[in-house]
């Protein structure tokens, strides 16, 4: 059965095929959210409220965008919530101030004993320096990266997700990478080795 | 553009994602095969791309998953419950006639799905009864108004209990799904943006969004303006969150607000 043979299933109310949507998506939007959120749990939570609102809404899609695009969109902005939320509520015991790639302030929290972000074991050194590098980019160029070379989106999924032109997606995944560049100079040998 | 160094590091990036014309892609291999140092360059920028391509993806396992269903099976339940009543009494008269008109609504465009052979014998002049008409019962004076959208007894029912009469077409759970009833009626009520303030900004934002056409408590803002007025929601002291659905494109951004 094809997806769109399952949404409109859905539409009419059929758990089973909401079932299978759902496997077809899910390990792609807790990887999605992983990546924009940095910690596992809030990823697991993230993506269990994603899928609430799919079910909320989904007598709303009416198929004008793709499927896979709009959900991208909802799980985007249960992430952007979710990180303001996280930026009110924490307590830091020591803060940076930063300037990202994109030249906008931010604080790094650091908190006392507690697990670096990133808790899936890397495999090499080489992931471990770019997903360092990928916190320093700005929310915007992060995105793109995230939807272009880890979940491996193409251009026109990624405009439609991050709503803006075309255009734009080439010069900001153009900065981005070049950002990455800079900052994993140093890094060089590592990448040359993989 | 000229085939300099400088030139061809700005197509790297494209030229990796097979984004360049015909012309341009010559154009940059032609260079890399005589360029050491735009060639280490690529080299570089390609490895980041493919080490960004194979990063360990996490997997959901099946108790997520079932976590997943279980809440997804929790939305739909609570969709069944009666809303809380409205403040404003007077609404209700209005509502009525509302309601009423949107369970026909409901019910019509119900019918015309196809492949719901058990609907269409109950006819487009009887309302969907609620499965649970006890609820109905015990509410329907605070929810006579609401009730109706959510495929139960129409507002007019407000005065005698709707108990359940042999005559009365009783849908059994597997016919109407939670889903039916978590549909909202039209689309164009849907409100795309829920922002929520403290009492302060609320105050804030309203007087940010007055010069814009309301329909009912959602504020229409056309498209050219929905970035500006965005940022300046947000940028209020009292702004909290916000929940947004992007829909479908109408031409507006469809916000309410909300207190905290």
């Amino acid at each position: 059965m094809s997806e769109s043979e399952y949404i409109a299933l859905c539409q009419k109310g059929d758990m089973d095929a909401f079932n299978q949507l759902v496997l077809m998506y899910e390990n792609k939007i807790l990887n999605y959210c992983y990546r924009i959120l940095g910690d596992r749990t809030d990823a697991e939570d993230a993506t269990q409220e994603v899928f609430v609102k799919l079910y909320r809404f989904i007598g709303s899609f009416t198929g004008q965008s793709a499927f896979s695009t709009w959900l991208y969109k909802i799980a985007s902005n249960v992430c952007l919530d979710l990180l303001r939320k996280n930026k009110r509520h924490k307590t830091e015991t020591v803060s940076l101030h930063q300037q990202n790639t994109e030249g906008e302030e931010f604080m790094m929290y650091v908190e006392d004993g507690s697990p670096t972000p990133y808790e899936v074991a890397q495999k090499n050194e080489a992931q471990r320096a770019l997903l360092d590098a990928l916190e320093k980019l700005g929310e915007d160029q992060k995105k793109v990266i995230i939807l272009r070379d880890i979940e491996g989106l193409s251009y026109e999924e990624i405009a439609d997700i991050t709503g803006t032109a075309p255009g734009t997606v080439k010069s900001r995944i153009n900065r981005a990478r070049k950002a990455l560049k800079k900052l994993l100079e140093k890094d060089r040998e590592l990448f040359l080795l993989s | 553009m000229k085939d300099t160094c400088e030139n061809v590091h700005e197509m790297l990036s494209l030229y990796i994602d097979d984004m360049l014309t015909e012309a341009e892609t010559k154009q940059v291999e032609k260079h890399l095969q005589t360029c050491q140092a735009c060639r280490a360059e690529y080299v570089f920028l390609k490895s980041i791309v493919s080490t960004a391509q194979s990063m360990p993806k996490l997997t959901v396992d099946t108790a997520f998953h079932e976590k997943i269903m279980e809440n997804v099976a929790q939305a739909a339940k609570e969709s069944q419950k009666p809303k809380p009543a409205r403040k404003n009494v007077w609404k209700l008269a209005s509502g009525f006639a509302a309601a009423a008109a949107v369970v026909a609504l409901s019910v019509i465009s119900l019918n015309s799905l196809p492949g719901h052979p058990e609907l269409t014998p109950k006819g487009q002049t009887e309302p969907i009864q609620s499965e649970a008409p006890q609820e109905a019962t015990a509410s329907e004076t605070k929810d006579s108004s609401d009730t109706p959208k959510k495929g139960g007894k129409p507002a007019g029912t407000v005065q005698t209990p709707a108990a359940p009469t042999g005559s009365e077409p009783v849908l059994a759970d597997e016919q109407v799904s939670p889903y039916v009833r978590a549909i909202p009626e039209t689309q164009t009520d849907y409100p795309v943006v829920s922002y929520c303030f403290t009492e302060e900004g609320y105050q804030a934002a309203i007087s940010i969004l007055s010069g814009f056409d309301k329909d009912g408590e959602v504020y229409l803002v056309p498209d050219e303006q929905k970035d500006e007025i965005r940022a300046k929601l947000e940028a209020v002291s009292g702004y909290l969150e916000h929940e947004e659905m992007q829909l479908e494109d109408t031409g507006f951004l469809k916000i309410v607000l909300s207190k905290e």
